[in-house]
């Protein structure tokens, strides 16, 4: 192979930078980060829906991971970065990382290694490499950009106009990464390794502020080998999903009489709560301001009852309630 | 959907894919370039500057908003503050109590979350001090009481961000100080919602300030409208130090407000003489008289008006300051304690229309005016009827003071009267037929009164042939159009009036088919303006209204204090719809150039800050109503901030374009 070619070339270009200038050379890893990027052509091209995104090769077998869109909803083609034009085939998807593996017949493909372990930290440096606004066409490579890892944290996605399932680490990026075109790019650290895959356009439903971040590699390691081993194909996130009626908690049956719901987002103050219920035996009282549900804010009374939507009826709610300055823990067994 | 591949497809590729996929372990030689070295140690650093103020960074979460989001950034956005002491005390950026929340939640670095009360507000700098109660141990942030402020300096922006509160981070440089006239550091570091109230630090951890939410100026009312782009405020430490105590005493700090009226329209323009002095305002209390001219505040030379302003910008309400002025060609230092509030406007008017000629003064030269080379003469050239000057003010007086402030200018005219003691009576001195008289009357109020008829030389004017054309500006994309005379026709002093047009209320151009005869006849020039989207209008669009004013301004003779802006419900009888909210907002944030707006008496109160009106740039609002007690609640906030509110009873287009045209009598 000649992988050992590559490496004995990196090597001695490696040595022969000595002093630092005020404008270094660049190394060979950032074009090597284009070689592995692909840009991806299916449906959409209505309005305001591009029917382009970018993916990453991970396998030189012409295995790509992408995000999972709407422009997916054909077997999509895919141009690698020497120009050759494949037809692809989806070989798997998973909805909660918003991941889908593509494969096309080429061998000897370029690729990205995934790491077990996060290779980059808040504050890394890292490169972006993506097609965004569909820029570089034909054998033209990815485009790159530059920036930071501002922060390592959870997506806080779940309310508003824009939604995604994916619940893990996200790395949010100091550089505006996620235009139309750029999901599915790869995100690289300093050392050239892949640090994370650029998610979809998305706006932070706490803050309201549109989001540039990525997924990190090691979050999607172990799924893509499945996928690519056939281990693997669909799982539903069934973490958030809203239950029946039936089958979930609500205020009521929790013996909670909340403020009248008379806002827009009226706050959750309990008003009073019902002899013998769950509420009364954790001692909750009338003027309790419900701050959290099992952890997820709380909002508005609103908020309140669709989150006590997605908890089966059986489980203990965890609530953490502020009574004038304190704040409280209760468990309420149903 | 997505089509699901063939399972004959997957299990002929998967057994060689995994081992292909497993045998991927070969170590990489790592690229050991400068540049990555560079960067590498760069993130190293960013790291321990911010792991250094980290433990003292909180997350701010807001609890039970009672109104819906206003603005891109939601209003219960999470954002940052800082520990000040381990008494509990936590800093934090104001925005965080804009609207009225249920509860105030401090979540530590552990995670553990405290109820916040509110001890005190900046609302000079905004910034807000929370208390929590709490046995835990704080980490205190440390102020240091002098800064290193070179521009350009790598700056930090430091946060805590999403629900686990993990720390968020944008390296920049420092942009600018003394920012937001003279109170706040600028960087170009990405600052979004979740670090308002975080520190901005340098490379070694020194905390340079607080960052908060501000736009300059005009710039719209919400001020998150700048996150991310590559402009931010800080609020600077060593300034921070000096106002800790005061805040823990539970004292809120307002900006200081002195009370001048600058005799320039434009504050760029060259010279700082006081055309007016406030009514009960800390410069008439400390001696400071219209015509005097302003050399130094608190030490610092000033040329124009808006160094003035930039200088006095720093004070808050409370703090004693020195200025030095020139009057009657003498030096002269006043000291002088500025004020939280002055009494508001209640502008008044004669009820006269003015010019201004230049030239050498008659054959006999006023004695007090010799040393002035200043020789513009203020005259009357009609005398508005039913009005305080009728019968006391003929056309060709020449007026020279009131009471002993000269009038250098139709500005500073304007200015004495809009900063006028209502129902009080005023001694001016004019200059009829050769001689010196002295003429006493009282002005009257602006506000409630009835609309004034226009001079008869206006209506005798033959207009000409007047125009509809439409109008493209190349920095936006709204629709407009405007109905003006032909540039060879000969009027004079033509009043403006932009007038939006509601979501789906046709075009410009149908639009003004319905006003251009009124148009013509009132001798107001119309510009029709269309919201960008078809379904609503759009606060970053109030910058692009102004600029059609100004385009419309050079293409007819407009009297530049005859503009006005208004929507649709400005007529009787027809329903406030989005353009009266917008054209409110409009008037607000761009009242040096709109002098009038006019709006159904319904309108929905826009999400904008009501600044104070401004002597030498007021601004009416006119209401189709006939009774004060029909005024909706949101006017009563615009009648404190000194707006005066005009009754126009039963508005039909012809009395709006004659109000439009009339907001230049005086």
């Amino acid at each position: 192979m000649n992988r050992l070619a590559a490496i004995t070339l990196t090597v001695l270009l490696a040595t022969s930078v000595s002093d630092l200038q005020a404008e270094a050379p660049l190394g060979t890893w950032v074009r090597d980060a284009q070689k592995c990027v692909v840009k991806i052509y299916g449906a959409g091209g209505l309005k305001g829906l591009e029917a382009y995104q970018s993916g990453f090769l991970v396998s030189p077998e012409g295995h790509i991971a992408t995000a999972w869109s709407y422009v997916l909803d054909v077997e999509p083609v895919v141009l690698l970065d020497d120009g050759r034009r494949f037809e692809s085939k989806i070989v798997g998807f998973e909805p909660s990382l918003e991941l889908a593996v593509l494969k096309i017949e080429a061998t000897d493909t370029p690729f990205f290694e995934l790491k077990e372990e996060p290779t980059v930290d808040w504050g890394d440096p890292v490169i972006a490499v993506s097609n965004l606004f569909n820029i570089a066409t034909g054998n033209e490579p990815a485009s790159v950009m530059q920036g930071t890892v501002a922060s390592v944290t959870d997506l806080n996605a779940r309310r508003g106009t824009f939604k995604t399932p994916y619940r893990g680490k996200v790395l949010i990026l100091d550089l505006i990464a996620n235009n139309p075109g750029a999901a599915g790019g790869a995100v690289i650290d300093s050392d050239g390794q892949l640090a994370g895959m650029l998610g979809k356009e998305l706006r932070d439903s706490t803050t309201g502020v549109w989001l540039n971040y990525a997924v990190p590699a090691n979050a999607l390691r172990t799924t893509i080998g499945d996928i690519i081993a056939g281990r693997k194909t669909t799982v539903i996130d069934s973490a958030t999903a809203t239950l029946p009626r039936k089958d979930s908690h609500n205020p009521t049956a929790l013996g909670l009489v909340m403020v009248p719901d008379v806002l827009e987002t009226t706050p959750s103050y309990i008003d009073t709560v019902s002899t013998g219920s769950p509420a009364a035996r954790a001692s909750l009282r009338p003027d309790d301001l419900i701050l959290l549900v099992n952890g997820q804010r709380v909002d508005s009374q609103r908020t309140l009852r669709s989150l006590l939507r997605t908890i089966d009826r059986r489980d203990n709610v965890e609530l953490t309630v502020q009574r004038d300055t304190q704040i409280l823990p209760v468990t309420l067994q149903p | 959907m997505i089509r699901m591949p063939r399972s004959s497809t997957l299990s002929s590729i998967s057994l060689l894919s995994l081992i292909i996929f497993l045998c991927t372990f070969v170590p990489r030689v790592q690229p050991a370039h400068a540049d990555t070295e560079y960067r590498q140690a760069m993130a190293k650093a960013v790291r321990t500057a911010a792991k250094s103020v980290l433990p003292s960074v909180v997350s701010v979460e807001i609890v039970g908003t009672a109104q819906g989001p206003s603005g891109e950034v939601e209003q219960d956005a999470p954002t940052s503050g800082v520990m000040i002491d381990a008494e509990g005390y936590v800093l934090a950026s104001s925005i965080v109590v804009r609207r009225p929340a249920a509860s105030i939640l401090i979540v530590l670095p552990d995670g553990s979350r405290h109820a916040a009360k509110v001890v005190s507000r900046d609302y000079h700098r905004d910034l807000v001090l929370l208390k929590i109660e709490t046995t835990k141990e704080l980490s205190a942030i440390e102020f240091p009481a002098t800064l290193d402020t070179r521009i350009g300096k790598t700056t930090v922006a430091v946060g805590r961000f999403g629900s686990t509160a993990s720390p968020i981070i944008s390296r920049g440089v420092l942009s600018g100080v003394e920012r937001l006239d003279g109170v706040a550091l600028q960087t170009d570091a990405r600052v979004s919602a979740a670090f308002y109230g975080g520190p901005l630090i340098d490379l070694y951890g020194n905390v340079m300030g607080i960052l908060i939410p501000a736009v300059a100026g005009g710039a719209g009312s919400d001020p998150t409208g700048w996150y991310d782009s590559g402009i931010a405020f800080a609020i600077p430490s060593d300034v921070i130090l000096t106002k800790l105590e005061r805040l823990k005493s539970g004292t809120d700090i307002k900006r200081g407000l002195i009370g001048i009226a600058s005799k320039t329209k434009d504050p760029y323009d060259d010279g700082t003489e006081i055309a007016a002095v406030r009514k009960r305002s800390p410069a008439e209390v400390s001696g400071i008289k219209a015509g005097d001219e302003v050399l130094e505040v608190d030490g610092k030379t000033v040329r124009r008006h808006q160094e003035i302003r930039q200088a006095l910008g720093r004070f808050d309400a409370g703090e004693t300051i020195r200025i030095k002025l020139r009057r009657d060609g003498k030096e002269i230092d006043i000291t002088t304690e500025l004020a939280e509030t002055i009494p508001p406007l209640q502008p008044q008017r004669l009820g006269v229309l003015v010019s201004e000629l230049n030239g050498e003064l008659n054959s006999e030269p006023d004695r007090e005016e010799q040393a002035d080379k200043d020789v513009t003469k203020v005259v009357v050239n009609s005398v508005l009827s039913g009005t305080p000057a009728e019968s006391k003010i003929k056309a060709g007086d020449q007026l020279r003071k009131l009471g002993d402030a000269k009038i250098s200018s139709v500005n500073v005219l304007r200015s004495l009267l809009m900063s006028a003691e209502p129902e009080t009576e005023v001694v001016l001195s004019i200059t009829r037929g050769g001689s010196d008289e002295t003429v006493r009357l009282t002005p009257a109020m602006v506000a409630g009164s009835s609309l004034m008829q226009p001079p008869k030389d206006w209506s005798d004017t033959e207009p000409g042939e007047w125009v509809t054309e439409e109008l493209k500006l190349p920095d936006s994309g709204n629709a407009a159009a405007f109905v003006a005379p032909k540039p060879a026709e000969m009027q004079q002093d033509l009043g403006l009036l932009v007038l939006l047009v509601n979501p789906s209320g046709g075009s410009p151009m149908e639009v003004l088919e319905n006003w251009s005869e009124a148009a013509k006849s009132a001798g107001v020039v119309i510009c029709a303006v269309a919201p960008e989207d078809s379904r609503r209008w759009q606060p970053k669009e109030i910058n692009a209204i102004g600029n059609f004013a100004a385009a419309v301004m050079k293409k007819a003779p407009i009297n530049p204090n005859a503009v006005a802006v208004a929507a649709p419900g400005a007529i009787s009888g027809t329903d406030a719809e989005a353009a009266d909210s917008m054209a409110l907002a409009v008037a607000v944030s761009q009242s040096s150039t709109f002098f009038g707006v006019s709006v159904s008496p319904k309108t929905r109160s826009p999400a904008m800050r009501v600044k104070e009106n401004d002597p030498s740039a007021s601004l009416q609002i006119l209401l189709p109503l006939s009774s004060e007690k029909d005024l909706p609640e949101w006017s009563l906030a615009i009648k404190k901030a000194g707006y005066p509110v005009v009754l126009g009873g039963d508005t039909d287009a012809t009395a709006l374009l004659n109000w439009v045209r009339l907001l230049q009598a005086i």
